[in-house]
């Protein structure tokens, strides 16, 4: 394999080109799926993501090919590196990765990104704000709900 | 899976809260919403359950319920008793996975539930999420099964009133998913039938629980309540007769309802609050540095832990680790009576106290890198458990319901 075929072009959205090594990308197996195809060439449009998002992405691919292909770093450490990921990132932003990783298909980036959202989440408006969820109980429906649940409401 | 898959399609989520997601083109697929709601804790799905009449249905499904047990698997969690005017309160909270000895770490408790049944002590270690309890009735002490979680119970029929005593000890089966309980109940002293008799009640839903006896090819004396399940197997200590001490272990498999016999090292002492734990999947047994006549009881000036593992029960080969413990150990736990909980799934031993005083601390210690690691654990109005004991236990599983 020549030096160029081992690179790969990831355009977002918004037009935004990222060249990262194939073993990177291809931890997506949206980007496996397209390159085993051989109906792109060397440049793959995302349209799906946006050029600061698949900046994210692209950080944690080559954060786990790195652990994947050397074996250097402890699976410790890479948990280690996954929290302090997730940790700042905003609601907007985790929101857009959960997009992200689903719509690429890479199974860790969604798991660690869903769960950072279930982690997050302080309360529970916040959550199905988050989510999106409206109450759709009449309020004599909600009251009688929530008195078979009372103890999930009792701080 | 196919009903839920339709129940997520009739799902209608509102797109009306455009203030502050404004940006947002897409809404998060139905899957992967319920992939979210998989990973919170069982308080935010009864919550949940409130908000929505698709939601409710999905979250009170069987689907929905096994794949948040095998999340609940994968992240255990610290569960908290206390018992307090004999009613019993628990709380959980998220179990540290390596916790770092430099950093302070905080975990908050969720209060779960609180079940007044009339219990004064008993309180098996839980099994997938189920505890069992006993309820002190005015004349019969009943065994009693609850979910934290969900705060539900029930009340299991009495095995033999002519029996004097009985214990009790709770397993599960891995393979056909089935609870059981093992009643182990001896008669009154004078009586010629001095040996112990054994019930099985196998917990099943929508059918009559009943107590089976069962036949124990050999006979033993108990002595202390302690027992652990671990993959289908129940382990309990014995004795050979009532004057001597705890020379073996018994071996219950769960599933095939059949008696095995372990014989411990001569130089095992195991007493009345010795601790067994899960070894990796091997039963553990940490001795006490004195002896029999003493608890569990740990302080600054422990030296070191000696812990025996079972490795080969057909055998009876067991392996002993010794563990020197660090100096530094007096300065974290200073002058806090603590004993040992059990060992996390992740391989640190967690010791908590034994009545937890404000601010509620517990110690993970860590053989492998011999540190120890200080946790706060908050959200326990402690106030309220003034000198009373904390059962606290590792590896708890939140379940959504209950068998």
């Amino acid at each position: 394999m020549s030096k160029s075929e081992k690179k790969i072009v990831l355009k977002s959205l918004d037009n935004e080109a990222f060249e990262v090594e194939k073993a990177v990308a291809l931890q997506s197996q949206t980007i496996w799926v397209m390159c085993e195809d051989k109906c792109v060439g060397n440049e793959i449009p995302l349209e799906n993501v946006t050029g600061q998002i698949l900046a994210k992405v692209i950080d944690y691919c080559k954060k786990h090919a790195v652990v994947d292909g050397d074996g250097d770093e402890s699976s410790e450490e890479l948990k280690n590196w996954d929290t302090e990921f997730t940790k700042n990132m905003d609601q907007s932003t985790l929101f857009n990765m959960i997009l992200a990783a689903n719509y690429l298909n890479i199974k860790s980036l969604l798991n660690l990104t869903c769960q950072a959202v279930a982690d997050k989440t302080k309360t529970i408006d916040e959550f199905h704000t988050f989510l999106n969820i409206e109450n759709n109980f009449t309020p004599e429906e909600e009251a009688q709900i929530c008195q078979e649940n009372l103890w999930a409401f009792d701080d | 899976m196919e009903n839920l898959k339709q129940q997520v399609l009739d799902l209608t989520i509102s797109r009306h809260d455009t203030q502050s997601w404004s940006s947002r083109d897409h809404t998060i697929p139905h899957d992967i919403l319920i992939d979210i709601f998989s990973r919170t804790p069982s308080k935010s799905i009864a919550r949940s359950r409130c908000v929505s009449k698709t939601w409710k249905s999905i979250l009170h499904g069987p689907d929905f319920t096994k794949l948040f047990l095998r999340r609940s698997l994968s992240r255990p969690r610290l569960l908290f008793t206390f018992i307090e005017d004999e009613s019993l309160f628990f709380f959980s909270s998220s179990q540290p996975q390596k916790p770092d000895k430099n950093s302070s770490l905080v975990a908050n408790a969720d209060h779960h539930t609180k079940f007044s049944h009339h219990v004064s002590s008993g309180i098996c270690r839980s099994v997938n999420g189920q505890i069992c309890t006993q309820d002190r009735g005015w004349r019969y002490t009943v065994p009693v099964i609850c979910n934290p979680s969900t705060g539900e119970s029930i009340i299991l029929p009495l095995l033999e009133l002519d029996r004097i005593d009985e214990k009790r000890y709770f397993g599960y089966d891995p393979i056909d998913k089935k609870f059981k309980v093992l009643g182990v109940s001896w008669p009154a002293c004078g009586t010629r039938n001095l040996y112990e008799d054994h019930h099985v009640l196998t917990l099943e839903t929508r059918q009559q629980l009943l107590w089976r006896k069962i036949e124990c090819c050999s006979p033993y004396y108990l002595l202390y309540n302690d027992g652990i399940c671990i993959s289908g197997v129940l382990y309990y200590p014995a004795a050979t007769d009532t004057h001597s001490e705890v020379s073996m272990i018994v071996c219950f498999d769960v599933r095939l309802e059949t008696f095995s016999f372990v014989n411990k090292p001569e130089e095992l002492k195991i007493g009345h609050y010795s601790t067994l734990i899960n070894y990796k999947g091997k039963l553990g047994a940490l001795e006490s540095k004195r002896g029999i006549d003493y608890d569990e009881m740990v302080d600054g000036s422990f030296g070191f832990l000696k812990l025996w593992i079972l490795v080969d029960p057909e055998k009876h080969i067991w392996l002993m680790k010794i563990y020197q413990i660090p100096s530094m150990w007096r300065n974290v736990i200073q002058k806090v009576d603590v004993y040992f909980a059990g060992m996390t799934s992740s391989g640190e031993f967690l010791l908590s106290p034994y009545s937890p005083n404000d601010p509620f601390y517990v110690f993970f210690y860590d053989p492998e890198k011999n540190t120890i690691a200080r946790v706060e654990i908050q959200g326990i109005n402690l106030q309220r458990f003034v000198n009373r004991k904390a059962y606290t236990f590792v590896d708890y599983t939140e379940n959504l319901k209950l068998i």
